[in-house]
This record gives C-alpha cells, structure tokens and sequence, in this order.
C-alpha cells in the first residue's frame, strides 16, 4: 500500500483499522442474521395474533348467530317492508293509537 | 502482440522478470477476484467471502474516503455506510469491472453523498473550490503534519473537487486513468489532461517554496 498518507499528516486512532472491520462485520453479517431472526419472530408473532382475532370473531358472530331475534311485525316499519305498504301519517296515527289505547284501556276482570 | 514481445526482448533480463513477475501477480490476482466473487454470490458462502472482502479492501477504502472527506470521524460513517451498501447489492454486481473499481465507486459515490448533505446542497459542483478545506482539516484531531505537508495540503485546498479527486487516485491510491475513470463517470482523456496539469501545478509551487 502506498505510504504517501503519513506525509499528508492524516492519522487514525490505535487499533482503528481492526475495530472497523469488526464494527462492519457486525452491522452488515450479523444484522443480517439477526434481520432473519427478527423477520421469523415476527412471523410467529403475527400468526398469533391471527389465530387470536379469528377465535374472537369466530365467537362473537357464533353468540350473534344463536341470539333471537325478536322483530314484531306490527309495528309501521316492519309491516310495511313485508307488506309493501308506504308509511303515511295515517297509518302511523292509527298504530299508536291502538297501542296508546290497548295499553291505557282498563279491562275490568 | 509482436510489437510487445520485440519490446520485452529490447529489455534487460531483471525488467522482464519484474515484468512477468507483475503478469503472474495480474493473473494471480484476478484468479483471487474470481474465487471471492464465487464465495460472495452463493448464499452459503456470502458472508465467508464478505470477510475476507473487507480484509482485502477495507483499509485502502479508508484512505480514499479520507482524502476526500478530510475529517477521520466522517469517514468512519461513510466507511460503515459504503461496505453495508456493498453487502446489500453484491447480488447486483455484473462483473463489467474489476470488484476493486467497483467498491471504490461505491466509496466515492457514498463520499459525493455525504459532501452533499455536509454543505447542505442536492448536488456538490465538482468544479467549485472547498473553501472550507483547511478548517476541515485543522479541526480533525487525527491531524498531524509538517511544514512541508502543510504547503502541499495549501495547494490541494486551491484546487477543485474534481481536479484533487482525480490527483489523489491517481499519485496516492495509485489507480489506472480507466479505473478512475469507471470511479467517477469522468471521461479518460479529461482525467489524464486533469492529472497532469495538476501534477505541473503541484511540482511548480513546491520547488517555488522550497527556493
């Protein structure tokens, strides 16, 4: 190697040259070892994660699925998507007034 | 081919040993290029052949690097950054030059990078003078020279990026015109026209000094 860098002054500190070449081993091959290492764990990590959200969905539309649910048909809305019948004031008046009615009306025994 | 071996023949017998002494070097050299090539591309062997890759350049790396950046801290960041670069795309290598010329065109790309980002620029003009290259160097605590070194550092600072670029290749790393040139993307006649007109420069000023 050419020896003209001592006489341009430039100097390095003790031991630098072997330093480096550790400090550039580890940064490029071992970080690529532990960079595979990282990308595995991180793997599993997410498979984890995957079978735990399926298993809380999976229970949550299961308990959703055997849950009734209780729809009366009488009430303007319901009757009249079933029905086909367009909702108009009159309809609506006439249901709350039989509710309104059946539930005030005292039915002596 | 008889133009060469009726020069060899002119020579006298210890040039034409030196000489093909230097041959079975080339040769040797290449095999030794090949072999760590074939260690680098296959999976198995990649980080086998980046050691001894490192071992084989790593210092001379430096030495490039620092002539161009000044500061040893410096350096030691682009020396990190240019070998990671180097073991990310080694896969990429085409074989189209010598390893060697391309690790130090890694080396000088990543140097031009870091110039850049230091004067805050997206481009470093090449054809500018370093007006900040003494105080660079006089702030380095691994800085340590004499007189003379001190002249020869004043007369590269006058000189501009490209031209003590090419300079330091070629007189310190010792490199060919045509390597520097595949370094640098510099057309080869510039840079023997650049490296000669420097030389006569740097000649002229330091027999001036030392009248």
């Amino acid at each position: 190697m050419n020896q003209h860098y001592k006489k341009l002054g430039f100097t390095t500190p003790k031991n630098y040259f072997q330093k480096s070449k550790d400090q550039i081993l580890s940064t490029t091959i071992n970080h690529g070892t532990n960079k595979f290492e990282h990308q595995s764990r991180s793997t599993l990590q997410l498979l984890i994660a995957a079978v735990f959200i399926t298993s809380i969905l999976y229970l949550n539309f299961s308990s959703l699925n055997t849950e009734e649910i209780k729809i009366s048909s009488e009430t303007p809305i319901i009757s009249t998507i079933i029905l086909n019948e367009e909702i108009t004031e009159e309809y609506i008046i006439e249901y709350l007034t039989d509710k309104i009615a059946v539930n005030e009306m005292y039915i002596p025994k | 081919m008889k133009r060469l071996s009726n020069h060899l023949n002119k020579l006298p017998s210890s040039s034409t040993s030196t000489l093909s002494h230097f041959l079975g070097l080339n040769k040797k050299y290449r095999l030794k290029e090949e072999a760590l090539l074939k260690l680098l591309k296959n999976s198995d062997t990649k980080n086998e052949g980046f050691r001894l890759l490192v071992d084989l350049y790593h210092e001379k790396t430096y030495w490039m690097i620092r002539k161009m950046i000044l500061s040893h801290d410096s350096t030691n960041d682009v020396l990190q950054e240019t070998y990671v670069r180097i073991f990310k795309g080694i896969e990429n290598f085409k074989e189209k030059s010598k390893l060697s010329t391309w690790i130090y065109r890694i080396a000088y790309n990543e140097s031009i990078r870091f110039l850049a980002s230091e004067s805050k620029v997206l481009k470093v003009e090449l054809d500018s003078n370093d007006d900040n290259y003494s105080r660079k160097l006089y702030a380095d605590v691994y800085f340590d020279a004499e007189n003379l070194t001190l002249k020869f550092h004043q007369i590269l600072s006058e000189l501009t990026l490209r031209q003590r670029n090419i300079f330091n290749m070629k007189y310190f790393d010792e490199l060919k015109f045509t390597e520097i040139s595949k370094i640098t993307g510099i057309n080869i006649n510039t840079i023997k026209s650049t490296y000669y007109l420097v030389e006569k420069k740097i000649k002229k000023e330091i027999n001036e000094s030392a009248l």
